[in-house]
């Protein structure tokens, strides 16, 4: 029964305290909200840390607008570039410019920005229909370096050009025309005209050091030569419909030769002002202007039709399916879209999948849709979403529980996380992963904006529109009558799916996806929680080389873990997503361990200075009653030992090549040791555990091996084990030296497999009944 | 121009008649899309809207909120429950939350006519003539209309509900379990609520009763 209120309870008159806080560095979510007196937040269209872009309701002026809405308590830097964004952006007036409606910019309080919504489309989206019409990308450059060619006069360098900041709005005539939107991190170059009414921090110039801009559409200038670069890159992607390929040879492609060429020589920095590309491109236009008015209008009709394909109605009369009432939009990806809808049959709030309407029809698609349906119904793991229900009418979708919490690219964006909670989002992320490849499913798309961290970090991994079923997918035992082939959704050869920077090699390639490309995307979403910078650095657009200096020193050899997870090649990889997991759980004893060893230093600190203030308070008492005591007291005051917090102990760190590693070990004169140290400094029972785990892996290793041991003729083995710097080196085999047969075929086994402590001096026997096994 | 206290009473409306804070938020807006800067014509705009697409989507509620609360078995929930927190302050929110919910459920088992009319009436408190004005109608239709949904909702909540007769059998507090595992209350993401201690207080007139109710308040930034 309900207990009734206490009687002791007293009032609060708190507005807003029922109200949810977001966690620290993320910034409140505003959508269903009156905002400034004047605009209905309506849905959540962008943004990120520093400011979240809605799109709105105009009370007074009754149009849909954009509010970019910026978090109060942010450092100067991301001020004065929203700053310098409402300054540009009042001032520049193009019918090509996304116009500016009304700003604030108090000193306390939050800052923000409304511009003009543009219903239309973004580039980045027409790209995905494949290559377009040499008469469209022509027109669109056209629109794009007029308004640039604008803004360089006025001393404005956009420095943010690229498919997503290029929108295409559809004119009541039929044509189309281009907006260049967001100068979040445009410059005023020196003695800009505009610059005379920026505020003195948005004038400032830009850090040598600081890269703002987006890979790959930056070539490594400043200027205006920048922005026709990143046109050029933009517009070449357009045409050839595939990634952004600086190097790749455009004159072998269907594009016209004369565009062909000005792309390349843009490309190439031959073309150094926004105004010669406009000129360029004007005189590569050569196709005949009826033909390629024809040739637009089909392709403008085609793209804008799929876009406005009808709609669930959002009010209370429509019901998705006869039974979803459709709330809100969650997001949308490059093929799917979620809402939130509420279910009226289980009296809930789902969340509901369906494919883009302007998607809509594409097998492909489609194929993968369901695929992912599948997927997460074959998933037994608490990290995934429910799958609630699928079906068919009036389109394919399926519902599935609203996954609350904030995912780690936001949290993200405020920097990197501690190296204790990194380790524990990443083992959850390997247990969820590990439950998918028991299965049959490889996820292939593991990336920050994929991972949401709920209430005390609860990790979900979210869209498996990229997924993989593996053939074992299909041969589970409960799949009853068998899934006919022509039923399995096999992946094509050519599909292209996933996200450069995180998903694996092979994966954009198309060639051995298998549960190794997973174990990669982990250690590189890893490598960003612990570093804060992307492992694929955004401005040279390859790998970093991982150095273990990058880490704290309790973290032990993560380095050689990362290493191994993000090799090129998947062989080098750790063998299973189970022996990814237990390396990071070794590297968190290790961690945890750390820790406390720290604490326990600090906390001895304390008790020093606190022990040396009342020595001193004691005598400073007797100073002022004795004076000879004191002086004698002087003489024999205690050296101070604090050590400094650098040297503290139980640093794992990995051995120096040549030889084996040596832990640092606390000095001899800072006291005792605990009872329970070895000489590594790091207590027996976790080195008890550690080796334990490490035996595990190696049992787990060769016992899925059996079959092929057991052709050795060599039933119980008895395996002699040193690990040096991270490589197991096998000492004997059942007593038999390097050479015999059964030696060489547990070494060829246990090669590859990750051995996290290379610091640590380990070695010990693994007892293996291989009958016992078969039995 | 602030204009939340214009938009704030087309807001109540549109969750009473509609049953979701986000839905009526939508509708809002598209109403002064459709009529920018004639605030006079938002409400009549709104009530027409609203009752157009309520009359399509209407099915029988009354049964959906007896399947859900009004079950023989109650679900008991105290200080220990994790949306409680063994704050007593939080079970009074959720008991607020829970009889306003089943209210606004309630009102939704009427028809989009009779609801806007004792929306409009009770809820918001206008006169006959500017309801009438609102729904585009007669002061007398406006009566009448109101009649006939008072009456249906004092067949439903008068036999049933405590806040009608503190001798009938639902109680707020025992079918806070059921509402909260199926889902029909949630712990609120809006600050209507400022931690006042429950009360069930007994109202024999079903207006005077939904006028009791805690205010809808437009959730406001800056």
């Amino acid at each position: 029964m309900v207990t009734p209120a206490a009687p002791d309870f007293v009032p609060e008159k708190l507005a807003g305290w029922t109200l949810q806080r977001p966690p620290e560095g993320v910034p409140e979510d505003h959508v269903g909200q009156f905002f400034a007196g004047r605009y209905m937040l309506l849905r959540k269209i962008g943004g990120g840390g520093m400011s979240t872009i809605y799109m709105a309701r105009d009370a007074t002026l009754g149009k849909s607008v954009v509010v970019k809405i910026m978090r109060a308590d942010l450092p100067s830097d991301p001020v004065d570039r929203f700053r310098r964004e409402a300054v540009v952006l009042a001032k520049l007036s193009h019918e090509h410019i996304g116009g500016i409606l009304d700003r604030q910019d108090p000193e306390e309080g939050p800052r923000f920005l409304v511009a003009e919504y543009i219903d239309g489309l973004d580039l980045s989206h027409l790209r995905r229909r494949g290559p377009m019409p040499a008469a469209v990308a022509v027109q669109i450059g056209l629109h794009v370096s007029a308004a640039l060619a604008y803004a360089h006069t006025h001393g404005v360098i956009h420095r943010d050009v690229k498919p997503s900041n290029v929108m295409l709005v559809r004119h009541p005539g039929g044509d189309v025309f281009a907006k260049v939107i967001d100068f979040g991190i445009a410059k005023l170059a020196r003695g800009s005209d505009l610059a005379d009414d920026a505020p003195a921090g948005a004038r400032r110039e830009t850090r040598g050091d600081a890269v703002a801009g987006t890979a790959p559409y930056w070539c490594g200038q400043e200027g205006p030569r920048r922005d026709v670069y990143a046109l050029a890159l933009t517009l070449s992607e357009l045409l050839t419909g595939e990634d952004p390929n600086p190097e790749a040879d455009l004159t072998r492609m269907q594009i016209p030769p004369g565009l062909a060429d000005v792309m390349t020589r843009a490309l190439r920095g031959a073309i150094g002002t926004m105004d010669m590309l406009h000129g360029a491109l004007r005189e590569a236009d050569v196709q005949p202007p009826a033909e390629a008015e024809a040739e637009r209008r089909r392709y403008i009709s085609q793209v804008f039709q799929t876009a406005s394909a009808s709609e669930p109605a959002t009010d209370g009369a429509a019901r998705f399916a006869g039974r979803y009432i459709v709330c809100d939009e969650l997001g949308e990806g490059g093929m799917g879209r979620v809402r939130a809808a509420f279910d009226t049959v289980n009296r809930r709030r789902v969340a509901l999948k369906t494919i883009q309407a302007r998607r809509a029809g594409i097998t492909n698609l489609e194929h993968r849709f369901r695929r992912e349906g599948w997927a997460l119904a074959a998933i037994d793991h608490p990290g995934t979403p429910i799958l609630f229900e699928s079906g068919a009418t009036p389109e394919p979708f399926f519902t599935m529980e609203i996954v609350e919490g904030v995912t780690l690219a936001t949290i993200l964006q405020a920097g990197r996380l501690p190296p204790l909670r990194a380790l524990g989002v990443a083992i959850d992320l390997a247990a969820i992963l590990r439950a998918g490849h028991e299965v049959g499913v490889i996820h292939r798309d593991v990336k920050p904006d994929n991972i949401v961290l709920g209430q005390g970090d609860r990790v979900r991994l979210l869209d498996f529109g990229a997924c993989l079923l593996m053939p074992r997918f299909f041969q589970r035992h409960l799949m009853f009558p068998a899934t006919p082939p022509e039923l399995r959704y096999a992946t094509g050869e050519l599909e292209h799916v996933g996200t450069p920077g995180y998903s694996a090699p092979e994966v954009m390639t198309s060639g051995g996806t298998g549960p190794r490309s997973d174990i990669y995307s982990v250690c590189v979403v890893l490598y960003e929680m612990l570093t804060g910078r992307r492992y694929e650095s955004p401005t040279v657009g390859r790998a970093r080389p991982i150095d273990p200096g990058e880490f704290s020193a309790a973290l032990g050899p993560v380095a050689d873990v990362l290493r191994r997870g993000t090799a090129r090649e998947p062989s080098e990889r750790p063998w299973s997503m189970a022996d990814l997991e237990r390396s990071f759980e070794i590297l968190r004893a290790g961690a945890v361990h750390a820790q406390r060893r720290r604490q326990l230093w600090v906390v001895a600190l304390l008790a020093v200075v606190a022990t040396g203030a009342i020595v001193s308070l004691a005598f400073q008492i007797l100073i002022g009653t004795n004076g000879t005591t004191a002086v004698v007291v002087e003489s024999v005051a205690p050296p101070s030992i604090a050590p400094p917090t650098t040297t503290l102990p139980v640093s794992l760190a990995p051995a120096p090549a040549g030889g084996p590693a040596v832990p640092a070990v606390p000095p001899d004169h800072l006291g005792p040791k605990p009872p329970d140290d070895t000489k590594t400094g790091v207590r027996e029972k976790t080195v008890n555990n550690i080796a334990m785990l490490t035996m595990s892996m190696v049992r787990a290793r060769l016992m899925r091996r059996h079959s092929r041991l057991e052709k050795c003729g060599a039933p119980l083995l008895t395996l002699d084990l040193t690990i040096d710097r991270g490589q197991p080196v096998l000492g004997t085999v059942n007593g038999m030296a390097d050479g015999d047969p059964t030696h060489d075929c547990v070494r060829d086994e246990l090669r590859g497999l990750v051995f996290p402590f290379a610091g640590m001096p380990q070695e010990f026997t693994v007892t293996l009944d291989l009958d016992s096994k078969v039995k | 121009m602030d204009h939340a206290s214009q938009i704030e009473p087309l807001y109540v409306f549109a969750v009473f008649m509609l049953g979701s804070r986000e839905a009526a938020f939508v509708a809002v807006a598209d109403v002064l899309g459709e009529h920018p800067g004639a605030s006079g014509a938002w409400l009549p705009a709104l009530v027409a809207r609203l009752v157009n697409g309520e009359k399509a989507a209407r099915v029988n509620r009354f049964s959906e909120l007896t399947d859900i609360l009004r079950t023989n078995s109650t679900i008991p929930v105290g200080l220990s429950h994790p949306l409680v927190q063994g704050d007593v302050r939080r079970l009074s929110t959720l008991l607020w939350e829970l009889q306003r919910t089943c209210l606004i459920t309630t009102l939704r088992g009427i028809t989009a006519e009779r609801r806007a009319v004792f929306t409009l009436l009770h809820v918001l408190g206008m006169s006959i003539e500017h309801t009438a004005a609102a729904c585009s109608t007669t002061p007398s239709a406006v009566r009448v209309t109101d009649i006939r949904g008072r009456k249906d909702l004092a067949n439903y909540l008068g036999p049933r509900c405590e806040h009608m007769d503190e001798n009938n059998p639902c109680h707020c507090v025992d079918r806070l379990g059921n509402a909260l595992e199926g889902g029909l209350v949630h712990w609120p993401n809006h600050h209507d609520h400022d931690g006042t201690p429950f009360s069930p207080q007994v109202h024999h007139d079903v207006g005077n009763l939904y006028a009791s109710l805690p205010r809808v308040r437009l959730p406001i930034v800056m």
